[in-house]
């Protein structure tokens, strides 16, 4: 009996303390807080519909208890906006964390920079092994028409065999075949490891250099036989005529298929990144392990290109245009 | 000044010439004539050695300009002037340039001197204010009359003119063929291969009649136009004349 009196007192009581609890307790929880946070931070708020001026991290006061919210983020240009996340608020601090998904062009654009700096180099490549191969070609273009069994014997050779076998198996040649090579010579036996830049500006110059040749010999084949005859006809020597007359009409006609072997040369630089050269197609290959984007990024690749080679294509053909009114 | 001792060109299986010998005199004019293929223009080319002969001497001015040994080529051309059919101004330079161009290169003339010659020329051709004009900016008979002057710049010992009237139209023939009658009378040595039988009776001293690779008659214009005695120079000339 009196255990039972002693019961019921202590659970009054613990009722007592219960609601005096909540009673008491309110006005310390009064404040009704909603943090919105999200990945990446800093996206828009658009609350039942309504941007908000602040971004997130966010966190939102004055909020009725029970009060019911549709949250969406939005982070232009790269990410698409979030699933609608309705939240019901209860009383007290509330958190909401909303992950913003990515747009498709999201990696491209992260890349670009990196991707633009690897362009550059693979112009950088272009335009010295280009550079090399016209010096290179033009002294072997002129030996190839030249009265010289000698010299038109080793720039047939060399024009035949760079012509003949692919830019690949040359760039694989010099990379990989020469460094045996050079050990020996230097007599240690151990291969000589060559640096991929050099490797692959060696292979781009001596490629390049036989087809710049060609493009010189046909320059040269292509002026008018009279010319040398009228040339020589008033006594100057075939050095003489080559010099004043040949070659400066010449070279005004080489200049657009010039800009042609530029074009695939940039173009073709692009088997360097075989050998590990840090060019624009062997960075993407890099970027794509890291990303797993390859749509994206090769098509970004493709982009880079064209958008380099455009301005040379067309050049080209106003050169051409233009070459075709004067001649 | 130029003799030609029984001058043969062969290329390969064809025979061009076949021992020709003639003697051009010191301010002759001498035109030959004769059917397409006859090999006259090789026999020209061959004067100053565009054509390298294949037997045979060419002697000019008592020098075998054949004998290789002894003489450079080049200086022989400079000696011998050249115009061609087809003009073969150099395209690059103005007309003024393709006239200077060989005297400062080949003579090692200054530049004042040659243009100084040059624009003579040019006032001798009738061209003095085509100066600066592109061969391009030129008619036919300018640039044939441009030419010429080049090949005179060299102060040449004898002119040789390839068919030089034979790419022009119709109405550019004549000033081309004053200029060259100017030069036969100033007492230039000129070879010419041509069509116009009226300049070769008017101008020439004698002409050659030619035909596979021989010179079958030559004479007086009088004598070869008038009294042919060979039967194919009669065949020729009744179907141009």
């Amino acid at each position: 009996m009196k255990l039972k009196v002693t019961l019921i007192f202590v659970v009054a009581f613990l009722l007592c303390l219960a609601v005096s609890g909540t009673v008491l307790c309110e006005p310390v929880s009064e404040i009704t807080t909603l943090t919105i946070t999200s990945d990446p931070e800093g996206a828009d708020i658009y609350l039942n519909g309504q941007k908000l001026d602040q971004q997130t991290p966010l966190t939102l006061e004055n909020l009725q208890p029970g009060q019911e919210i549709e949250l969406v983020l939005r982070k232009p240009p790269l990410y698409k906006k979030s699933i609608p996340k309705k939240v019901t608020v209860k009383p007290g601090k509330n958190n909401v964390f909303i992950p913003i998904p990515e747009t498709w062009y999201y990696y491209m654009w992260l890349y670009l920079p990196t991707l633009l700096k690897a362009a550059g180099m693979t112009l950088f490549l272009t335009i010295i092994a280009v550079f090399n191969g016209i010096i290179i070609g033009t002294f072997t273009g002129i030996f190839r028409v030249v009265h010289n069994k000698l010299l038109n014997t080793i720039a047939g050779i060399y024009v035949d065999f760079t012509r003949g076998t692919p830019l690949l198996v040359q760039i694989f040649m010099i990379h990989f075949g020469t460094p045996p090579i050079i050990g020996h010579l230097l007599g240690t036996g151990n291969p000589v490891p060559i640096n991929p830049f050099v490797s692959a500006l060696l292979a781009l110059s001596i490629n390049s250099g036989a087809y710049v040749a060609e493009i010189i010999r046909a320059g040269i084949q292509s002026i008018d036989v009279g010319q040398m005859e009228a040339a020589r006809s008033l006594g100057m020597t075939y050095r003489q005529a080559m010099r004043f007359i040949i070659l400066p009409q010449a070279l005004k006609r080489v200049i657009p298929p010039l800009g042609n072997e530029f074009i695939a040369m940039l173009k073709d630089s692009s088997l360097v990144s075989v050998i590990g050269m840090e060019e624009l197609v062997r960075r993407a290959q890099v970027i794509i392990t890291r990303t797993y984007r390859p749509t994206e990024t090769w098509i970004e690749v493709g982009l880079i290109f064209l958008i380099m080679t455009l301005p040379f294509t067309r050049l080209v053909a106003y050169l051409e245009r233009r070459l075709k009114t004067s001649d | 000044m130029i003799k030609v001792v029984n001058l043969h060109k062969r290329y390969r299986h064809l025979h061009v010439l076949k021992g020709i010998s003639t003697e051009i005199q010191q301010g002759e004019v001498v035109c030959i004539i004769g059917p397409s293929g006859s090999g006259k223009s090789t026999f020209l080319r061959c004067i100053n050695l565009l054509e390298k002969p294949s037997e045979g001497h060419i002697y000019i001015e008592n020098i075998d300009v054949t004998d290789h040994s002894r003489i450079n080529v080049n200086e022989v051309r400079a000696e011998v002037g050249m115009v061609f059919q087809r003009f073969n101004l150099f395209p690059h330079l103005t007309a003024l340039e393709n006239i200077t161009i060989a005297p400062v290169k080949v003579r090692g003339l200054s530049t004042e001197e040659a243009q100084d010659r040059a624009y003579k020329l040019l006032e001798r051709v009738g061209l003095r204010h085509k100066a600066d004009a592109y061969p391009e900016q030129l008619s036919g008979g300018q640039q044939q009359r441009i030419a010429i002057a080049r090949a005179l710049a060299m102060k040449p010992k004898a002119l040789l003119f390839d068919e030089p009237t034979s790419a022009l139209d119709p109405e550019m023939i004549q000033e081309v063929l004053d200029v060259m009658k100017d030069l036969a009378h100033e007492g230039m040595t000129m070879v010419v291969v041509t069509h116009e039988m009226g300049f070769a009776r008017e101008v020439a001293k004698r002409v050659l009649f030619m035909d596979d690779g021989q010179i079958l008659e030559e004479g007086t214009p009088q004598a070869i136009f008038s009294t042919p005695k060979n039967e194919r120079t009669k065949q020729f000339l009744s179907k141009i004349l």
